[in-house]
């Protein structure tokens, strides 16, 4: 029965993928579009290798080439986390078919290791797609043997059941009080915010408890030899070890021991989490679908002001991703997350190491100014490929869609309009990291302000161009709005778009690294400033054609 | 006045991943709808009456042929011609997580409502339409007579001239679709233009001024209802119906 439902699951939410998305459409699709995702996919595929590469290489100058498994690993891990924590809650309680679960004849235990199967499953193709080719490219440059492969097959495909467990019991506990919550809407944002915290709080947790017990001397050198990192996930994850310990090992009875160590302890998770889940699933599932906000009744007390069309088309859209959890927590919040991190871990570093981490950056920026002020373009480029505001902008709408046609309002304006919220979102963000940077190098205001202005030149284009990618293929037919963000394959768009300008930063700063960074961002504030205006006046000329989709 | 001239509408169907048709959803469509008149557009479900409304409201083009008001195109007075229409579905949606009164305040902006104009409006519909109980509820918590009744307020907000109203009492029950069709018959007495699709054949009977039967995205009748009934020698609308396109066996 189990088997039968993950089947029935995953299949939905794959075919909600492929088809609100015109996947499964291909032989529909031009070859210069096909030819465009094969070139794109090319291009991710070419950053990784360049980036893995040049990785390895630094790493083995100092002979620690190892180090790289473990990076790999590391950051396949917290993108597991992050992917859970987004998504557990409304997988587990606010999936659009839960009225129907409820009525069939099913074990709680059986509906939960269905929806974890899925996730399970997704995420094992997310690692094979992030894990897999860096983790490809190190054994083909190390001439590893076909064990290696075997061992880094199995590591990412058991690597996410432990965490996925863990965060899925703890969203059931905090879900099982849901009954008591009068405000679905509310205490959905609230489980949601409370993981995410606990997620923050024990990697900062990790680091501070390591900071405290060792030296610098000791903690440098465990960052250094390879497994130094595992050694500090071992304690709260011990199977994260068992895994990275069997791909750096040649011996197969190890790779055995550590695999088998891993799935036991895996198994006992599963175990513990599905006898909590028998408890207490349907207890959360049931409060989290009748607990509805009642309307407020109440005196006519009126008191608005007047307000200009933009403003209103604007504050319409923030309150939209504000007040409902799931644009907040998947639209939003993720553009607040990496500043409100760099910003977590300067205040956790003792003086001593804060004052190495300056040093060394004040170093570079007397070697090569141009790298730091570009490093900062970057930055914020990759930063800005989180902000899901613009490329859902159309979407969010959904049936609503139809309301941007027949108000008077011109439609070029309406997609102004709705790009202002992701460049605000990506002003944010933008000027924590300028602060940060601030704080600890001596940069002047005035370089502050000419990478800031770069920033949002490449920013709005960022935006607008994720709007226009909304208009042509708009997911417009959905019944909760976790669809619009998670089962959208437009999201993938922004990571295009920031890889490309971070690719555009690279390439600049490569080719011109005889010239200042005044010229290197002149030239790159230039490129934008024409890409904006073409956008625009192409947004203006064909407003008409980009919004047929909606109807 | 709205003057809807040999409208034609064509899409693409799908017959299967490879093989594709092309069909018309409205096929040389022409009518007029009078200041103070409703107009009743009737047919069966996909007989092209919501493609047709949409493309009065501009919300969708035309293949072929035209729509005015008062001698105004879109063409070249889109944003005119949107500012005075008010166009209500069965099935539109409104922003849920807003309340009652933030949607109609937005509409009011939207629309270029003064600000003590738009108070006023707010109050006054919310007196008429029995909206007091929940004006400063979010929306995603009504009913849907409820939503529907604020779908009305939205439209009357900005006092629009002409309405372009689809299936707008589907689905509700008796009482929300009373008020509906009071406020219809209210509107046409202050001398706007009303158009109003139905499937309800009853309903265009008691309440439109003419009819326009549509089926297959074809013009199949028009004029007053006394006139259709005449004319095919029937006593109500519905038995009409049949009579023009040959019984339900001729349909199907």
């Amino acid at each position: 029965m189990t088997f039968l439902l993950t089947k029935i699951f995953l299949k939905s939410s794959i075919q909600k993928i492929t088809e609100q998305n015109g996947i499964s459409d291909v032989r529909k699709k031009s070859k210069a579009q096909i030819t465009l995702y094969v070139l794109l996919f090319a291009y991710l595929i070419g950053i990784m290798w360049f980036l893995s590469t040049k990785m390895i290489n630094v790493l083995k100058e100092i002979n620690a080439e190892a180090v790289f498994i473990d990076l790999v690993f590391m950051m396949v891990f917290f993108l597991n986390i992050l992917q859970t924590v987004f998504s557990s809650i409304n997988l587990l309680y606010f999936s659009k078919d839960t009225d129907s679960i409820l009525t069939l004849p099913l074990k709680p235990y059986q509906i939960i290791l269905a929806r974890t199967n899925v996730m399970i499953i997704l995420e094992f193709a997310v690692n094979m797609l992030i894990g897999l080719v860096p983790l490809i490219i190190y054994g083909v440059k190390l001439n590893c043997g076909a064990l290696y492969y075997v061992s880094v097959i199995i590591g990412l495909l058991l690597l996410p059941i432990l965490p996925i467990i863990i965060i899925s019991l703890i969203s059931i506990v905090i879900m099982s009080f849901s009954k008591i919550t009068k405000n679905k809407n509310k205490f959905q944002l609230f489980t949601t915010l409370l993981m995410l915290v606990l997620v923050i709080a024990f990697s900062v947790a990790t680091t501070k408890i390591d900071s405290e017990t060792m030296t610098n001397e000791q903690m440098a050198q465990t960052l250094t030899s390879a497994g130094g990192f595992t050694e500090m996930l071992k304690t709260y994850f011990p199977t994260f070890g068992f895994l990275v310990n069997s791909v750096h090992s040649n011996n197969i009875l190890t790779i055995i021991f550590e695999t088998i160590k891993t799935i036991a302890i895996t198994f006992l998770g599963i175990a513990i989490y599905l006898l909590c889940a028998q408890k207490l699933y349907f207890k959360g599932l049931i409060g989290s679908l009748y607990s509805g906000e009642k309307a407020k009744k109440g005196k006519v007390k009126i008191k608005a002001k007047s307000r200009r069309l933009g403003t209103t088309y604007v504050l319409k859209e923030f309150k939209t991703l504000i007040r409902n959890p799931v644009y907040l927590v998947q639209c939003l919040l993720p553009a607040l997350i990496f500043p409100v991190l760099i910003v977590a871990l300067i205040f956790i570093m003792s003086d001593e190491e804060l004052k190495e981490i300056t040093n060394s950056l004040v170093l570079m920026l007397n070697f090569n100014k141009p790298l730091i002020l570009m490093g900062l373009v970057a930055i914020m480029q990759f930063f800005a490929m989180f902000i899901y505001v613009s490329i859902t902008a159309i979407s969010r709408e959904g049936k609503n869609a139809t309301f941007m046609k027949y108000i008077p309002v011109p439609l070029y304006k309406q997609y102004m309009y709705k790009i202002i919220p992701n460049i605000l979102m990506n002003i944010f963000s933008t000027l924590i990291v300028l602060g940060v940077a601030r704080y600890l190098l001596p940069i002047q205001i005035t370089d502050l302000i000419i990478v800031f202005a770069v920033s949002i030149l490449m920013n709005i284009s960022l935006s607008m161009l994720c709007l226009i990618m909304d208009l042509k293929r708009p997911k417009l037919q959905w019944n909760t709005e976790y669809a619009v963000v998670k089962q959208n394959m437009n999201l993938v768009f922004p990571m295009i778009f920031g890889t490309i300008n971070i690719g555009i930063v690279i390439f600049v700063n490569t080719t011109l690294k005889m010239y200042s960074a005044y010229i290197q961002l002149a030239i790159i504030a230039m490129i934008y400033i024409l890409v904006n205006i073409c956008v625009y006046i192409y947004l203006y000329k064909k407003q008409y054609e980009l919004a047929k989709k909606i109807m | 006045m709205i003057k809807v001239d040999k409208v034609k509408k064509k899409f693409v169907k799908y017959k299967s991943k490879t093989e594709k048709e092309e069909f018309l959803a409205n096929n040389n469509i022409s009518f007029e709808a009078n200041d103070g008149e409703i107009v009743g557009i009737l047919g069966p479900n996909g007989a092209g009456k919501t493609t047709l409304l949409r493309i009065t409201a501009g919300i969708l083009e035309p293949t072929e042929g035209t729509v005015t008001f008062d001698g105004l195109n879109y063409k070249n007075n889109e944003i005119e011609i949107k500012q005075n229409i008010a166009y209500l579905s069965g099935n539109t949606k409104l922003y849920d997580t807003l309340s009652v009164y933030e949607l109609l305040k937005m509409c009011s902006d939207i629309y270029g409502v003064e600000n003590e104009e738009a108070e006023k409006r707010i109050k006054e519909l919310a007196k008429i339409l029995n909206m007091e109980g929940f004006l400063y509820g979010k929306i995603a918590n009504l009913s849907t007579g409820q939503t529907q009744r604020v779908n009305i307020a939205r439209c009357l907000v900005h006092n629009p001239k002409y309405y372009i109203l689809d299936e707008a009492t589907t689905g509700l029950d008796i009482i929300s679709s009373q008020i509906i069709l009071d406020f219809i018959k209210g509107e046409k007495k202050k001398g706007k233009t009303i158009l109003y699709s139905t499937h309800y054949m009853e309903e265009a009977e008691n309440i439109c001024d003419k009819v326009i039967m549509i089926n297959k995205g074809v013009v199949i009748k028009t004029g007053t209802p006394d006139e259709i009934k005449g004319d095919t020698n029937t006593t109500n609308l519905r038995d009409s119906f049949f009579a023009l396109i040959g019984g339900v066996s001729n349909e199907e």
